[in-house]
């Protein structure tokens, strides 16, 4: 009897060893074949890959990708900060003052808008701003992240808020303090390892985003603009643009793009987890 | 744990750094121009003068003082002017190398979006963008809508062409099907590869062609693609091929019949037919050249097989009622270039025109836009990709039309 139980044991162990195996295989196999062939395009294309313009079809030189990395930066710069404070304070209104109609619309609203198809946000953004502005521009490509980004980020926050258990916060109220004090005493000091991986999963989402930029970007790949009202571009939507065409000069360029995409997250990712600590509950 | 925070705080700190520099020397190379003055003027006096050689050879001189004023001082600077376009998918590489070159020459930018021809032209016509790019030309009741505004011009032809994968032929042999083989096939009435019909088109291999079943690849999304060949089928086998059977998707006959494969895009259909073996498939040429599939050649309305060239390519142009100014109405040329006329015609032959205003409140922009088709006409037809043609002479004239128009 004994025995049959640690087999059993063993068997089930094995089994959920193995699907896991099985989910992280395709992920595993994408990094692992962009790290190659990016890695191909990075030692083509040298320290100019971070700076230059990108090739045409003619093009015997491999150029790089300056001005969709640098508007790739500028557009988690602008965005990525204010997702986050839109969605910090949605989720502390949603957990903190949970019996408010405000916090409840907000927590319904947030969770429907996590399943609108990022393209039609990209619509959207189009005619409210593209069309009123006349161009294509930064902003209209930040404003459409931030709306693609924030149900996530919401999400996270709210579930990193929830986690710190009720003593604590009771603890705080009995010293007397107010419900904001506790907030940011407690709450925040507590989940700050947690609250950082949201902000690090929000910007992943944002670097990666690829359909909002769609209507909203403009493409600019001829130089470099600083210009928050001029079109701009992100790699993401690099890749996808020379993706689809059929020269292998553009899709060596795409490939060395997603490697570059994957090593500044990485970097930040890594940099980010050493310095921001877990908390000992 | 402080040394931690250190090596994170260096490692960003690395990171920004390489982005500053790097901006930085991306700035100071774009400011300088790559082509001089006196470049331009070479070129255009060669050209000038190999053009006027061949039609007069004692005017020569005089051609060449009158081109060299024009081009020095009074080429107003464009340096740092933006202008917008969105449109068909299918231009792209071509307007992404012109962007380049012209950006070397002048340096003013173009942003070009490949939305779509649809979405190209509702953005054009909403005042966002400069210009559109769309396969088939204005509708005629758009046209009459702005008529007298608007202008257009076919400035660039590419093809779609018809491949297949069958290990048996040799390489370097082209099938020869005809229009109404090819549809045969994709109604599934010609079932294998060594059907009588495709054995007496193809003498010379015929005890070479397989017994096997035809696996037909079509675009499972919608398609400018599907639209042209669909309309090259038509026309060519009416009988078999019926009107409904024409259009960007369509209810293909031979997925029904389970020996259909829909591909999404003109990567999906490559990547089928060189997955599936004894498949045929429809895609842009410049699919088919770069990944080197097989091409056919397929019959044109005078009964001659042919591959796309430049020179087929052209006649096909040659072959339709042009109209001789870019504020005409173009929209008859669509049916008409499809199938044209011609021993010498490629039959599935698809312009993609360049649609823009007449006059622009913003005075650079037509500034910019003049400057970048009298360019085109001289220099950019020089810098053609893999798997386009420049248009005709006389299609070149008409850009050099339209940057006139502009200019008043």
């Amino acid at each position: 009897m004994h025995k049959t139980r640690a087999i059993k044991d063993r068997l089930f162990t094995l089994y959920i060893l193995t699907t896991s195996t099985l989910a992280l295989i395709p992920v595993l196999h994408l990094i692992f074949v962009i790290v190659i062939r990016g890695f191909d395009s990075f030692v083509e294309g040298g320290i100019k890959f971070l700076t230059d313009v990108p090739p045409t079809p003619l093009s015997t030189e491999l150029g790089g990708i300056g001005p969709s990395l640098l508007g790739t930066l500028i557009l988690t710069a602008t965005s990525l900060p204010i997702t986050i404070l839109i969605a910090f304070f949605a989720a502390v209104l949603a957990n903190e003052f949970p019996n408010n109609p405000i916090s409840k619309t907000v927590d319904i609203i947030s969770r429907s808008f996590t399943s609108i198809p990022t393209i039609v946000v990209s619509m959207t953004v189009y005619l409210l701003v593209v069309v009123p502005m006349r161009t294509y521009s930064a902003i209209a490509s930040s404003i459409a992240l931030t709306i693609i980004a924030l149900p996530y980020a919401y999400a996270i926050t709210s579930a990193a808020i929830r986690q710190v258990p009720l003593m604590y916060r009771e603890a705080a109220y009995s010293l007397g303090m107010t419900r904001w004090t506790t907030i940011y005493k407690v709450v925040v000091p507590i989940t700050r390892r947690m609250l950082s991986g949201c902000v690090l999963i929000t910007m992943a989402r944002i670097m990666g985003e690829t359909a909002a930029l769609m209507f909203t970007a403009g493409r600019f790949r001829t130089g470099i603009s600083l210009q928050l009202d001029r079109p701009i571009d992100a790699i993401p939507l690099l890749i996808f643009d020379y993706a689809l065409t059929p020269y292998p000069i553009l899709h060596k360029v795409a490939w060395g793009a997603a490697l570059l995409l994957i090593i500044i997250y990485f970097i930040i990712f890594l940099a980010v987890k050493t310095i921001v600590k877990e908390v000992k509950l | 744990m402080v040394n931690n925070k250190v090596i994170a705080i260096t490692a960003i700190a690395v990171v920004v750094i390489a982005v500053v520099t790097g901006v930085i020397t991306l700035q100071t190379r774009t400011t300088q121009p790559t082509a001089t003055i006196t470049q331009t003027i070479t070129q255009t006096v060669t050209q000038t003068v190999t053009r006027t050689v061949t039609q007069s050879p004692q005017t020569v001189t005089v051609t060449v003082t009158t081109t060299l004023t024009p081009t020095t001082p009074s080429t107003p600077s464009i340096r740092g002017l933006t202008l917008n376009g969105a449109g068909a998918t299918f231009p792209y590489p071509q307007i992404m190398e012109w962007i380049k070159k012209f950006y070397n020459r002048t340096g003013a930018s173009i942003n070009y979006q490949p939305v779509g021809s649809g979405a190209g032209l509702s953005q054009f016509f909403q005042n966002v963008t400069d210009f559109a790019c769309s396969d088939p030309p204005l509708k005629r009741s758009d046209w009459e809508k702005y008529r007298g505004n608007v202008m257009q011009v076919p400035f660039i032809v590419g093809a779609v062409v018809v491949v297949y994968n069958i290990p048996e032929l040799p390489t370097g042999y082209n099938l020869k099907l005809s229009g109404e083989v090819i549809a045969k096939i994709y109604k599934g009435e010609i079932r294998f590869w060594d059907d009588d019909a495709i054995k007496m088109l193809n003498s010379d291999v015929a005890n070479r062609l397989p017994r096997k079943e035809i696996i037909g690849v079509y675009r499972s999304d919608s398609s400018g693609t599907t639209e042209v060949f669909t309309t090259y089928l038509n026309k060519a086998a009416p009988n078999i091929w019926g009107k409904d059977l024409v259009g960007k998707t369509v209810d293909w006959p031979i997925a029904k019949v389970g020996r259909g494969v829909g591909g999404s895009g003109n990567p999906g259909v490559t990547q089928a037919v060189q997955a599936t073996p004894y498949s045929i498939g429809y895609v842009e040429w410049s699919f088919a050249i770069t990944n080197k599939l097989q091409m056919a050649m397929v019959s044109n309305k005078d009964g001659n097989y042919l591959l796309p060239s430049e020179a087929s390519l052209k006649d096909a142009l040659r072959m339709i009622n042009m109209p001789k100014s870019p504020l005409d109405d173009f929209s008859h040329t669509l049916e008409e270039v499809v199938y044209a006329p011609g021993p010498n015609t490629y039959p599935i032959t698809s312009p993609s025109y360049i649609i823009m205003w007449r006059t622009y409140t913003a005075k650079e922009k037509a500034l910019a836009l003049s400057e970048f088709l009298k360019w085109l006409a001289i220099d950019g037809y020089r810098d053609v990709v893999p798997g386009y043609v420049a248009p005709p002479e006389e299609v070149i004239k008409l850009l050099t039309t339209a940057s006139d128009i502009l200019r008043q």
